[in-house]
């Protein structure tokens, strides 16, 4: 009787997802890096009654530890996905105000996320905070 | 003395009142959310009433609109997230240096309380951030909260620790749970109702639920104990000159001639 049943599940489902939070995480580890130590990534996180908000930050260690939240994850407490990805470039003129996407798997977050790093806007700030450190280094 | 005044103009034009208001009481450091004039225009106003030098100090994407006659090299942006808690830290370099955390939070009506707690958290966790950075504690946080001064967002050690008292705050931080969380001292509790000189609140509200406080304190401003004892003044607005900005009756904020919130104005002993 079962046999005849088909199974309802995705083929694709996967028994590896990473949290938003580790994918931020390997972000922030790898900014140090890429940028010879220039900036640094950091990843916050703040929780509250339903949700959780993970911050990517960077930081320019020479530019007087200044702080910028690049991007952040919002998700329920218990539930890493669906996870809302806010980030100047992500943003749209939504029903109610300015919406963000969300991703429901680790591969759209993925996405949304490299959509995010890649885009002007973020370039424009990381430009920004590179040449400001570096005029304050020469300056010193 | 500095002087700040801070309002949230309800997307209005408020151009005059503004600088009349800046003018009067000779403010150094004018503040305003939801302001829908170019910050070029509200300066040329500025300028134009009061004689100074004013220059707008935010970048385009910032909540809060801020604008100075202290010159422009004295302010050091070091801090910014316009995409949760909506804030921006300076240093400014005036007296022995201070720290301006301005922020305009979501209301209720768009996120619910436990969200802005969370972003209050992050609030409280930047400032102090930045305060580890800088080297020096003299932080003054400014702003429309959307919560009163009992809200847990204000209230709680891992949010904002904002309490009533100098004596409570000189304690500079408390442990909870293994780890320390530094204070503000929260002067706005001394003008809620009407025992004190100035309207009982910044913001007044009448829903038809069984518990409407009518009056609510929403802009607020917290100094760290290290600056508590610089506040030299600190009022909330009810008129601007001849202009009141209460309605004659029932003496709540006159939205047909300026704004649902009143002007929040402090003056601090910097030097």
């Amino acid at each position: 009787m079962t046999s005849t049943i088909p199974v309802l599940w995705p083929e694709d489902i996967k028994v590896d997802v990473q949290t938003p939070l580790s994918i931020l995480r390997v972000q922030a580890e790898n900014l140090g890096r890429l940028t010879r130590g220039v900036l640094q990534g950091e990843v916050e996180s703040e929780e509250g009654d339903v949700y959780f908000q993970h911050r990517l930050v960077v930081v320019a260690p020479a530019y007087g530890g200044y702080r910028h939240t690049i991007l952040v994850a919002l998700h329920k407490f218990h539930m890493p996905y669906p996870c809302e990805v806010r980030s100047e470039s992500l943003s749209y003129e939504g029903e109610i105000g300015i919406g963000f996407p969300s991703a429901v798997s680790e591969e759209q977050l993925i996405r949304l996320v490299r959509k995010a790093l890649t885009s002007d806007e973020t370039k424009a700030a990381m430009s920004s905070l590179i040449a400001n450190s570096i005029s304050q280094q020469s300056k010193q | 003395m500095t002087s700040f005044l801070f309002w949230n103009v309800m997307g209005k034009d408020l151009r005059p009142l503004i600088a009349e208001a800046v003018r009067i009481h000779d403010v150094d450091i004018l503040m305003l959310a939801e302001s829908s004039v170019s910050d070029k225009e509200l300066a040329a106003s500025l300028i134009s009433i009061t004689g100074q030098p004013f220059e707008a100090i935010s970048d385009a994407r910032d909540k809060v609109r801020v604008f100075s006659r202290l010159p422009k090299n004295l302010w050091i942006r070091r801090q910014t997230d316009h995409l949760s808690a909506r804030m921006v830290i300076w240093s400014l370099n005036i007296g022995p240096g201070i720290l301006v955390a301005v922020t305009h939070f979501l209301s209720k009506k768009n996120v619910n309380e436990g969200e802005q707690s969370m972003l209050a958290v992050e609030l409280a966790k930047e400032i102090s951030r930045v305060e580890d950075a800088v080297g020096y504690q003299r932080t003054v946080r400014v702003g429309d909260l959307n919560m009163n001064p009992f809200d847990a967002g204000v209230t709680g050690a891992q949010s904002l620790h904002a309490v009533m008292t100098k004596r409570l705050a000189a304690r500079m931080e408390r442990q909870v749970q293994g780890s320390a969380y530094r204070f503000f001292y929260n002067p706005m509790w001394g003008l809620f109702g009407d025992r004190t000189d100035g309207p009982p609140g910044t913001f007044y509200k009448r829903s038809p639920g069984v518990i409407e406080l009518f009056w609510h304190m929403l802009d607020q401003v917290l100094l760290r104990p290290t600056l508590m004892d610089s506040l030299a003044e600190l009022r909330v607005l009810d008129s601007i000159g001849n202009a009141p900005l209460l309605t004659e009756g029932a003496a709540i904020p006159n939205v047909s001639i300026a704004s649902d919130h009143l002007p929040i104005f402090f003056r601090l002993e910097l030097e």
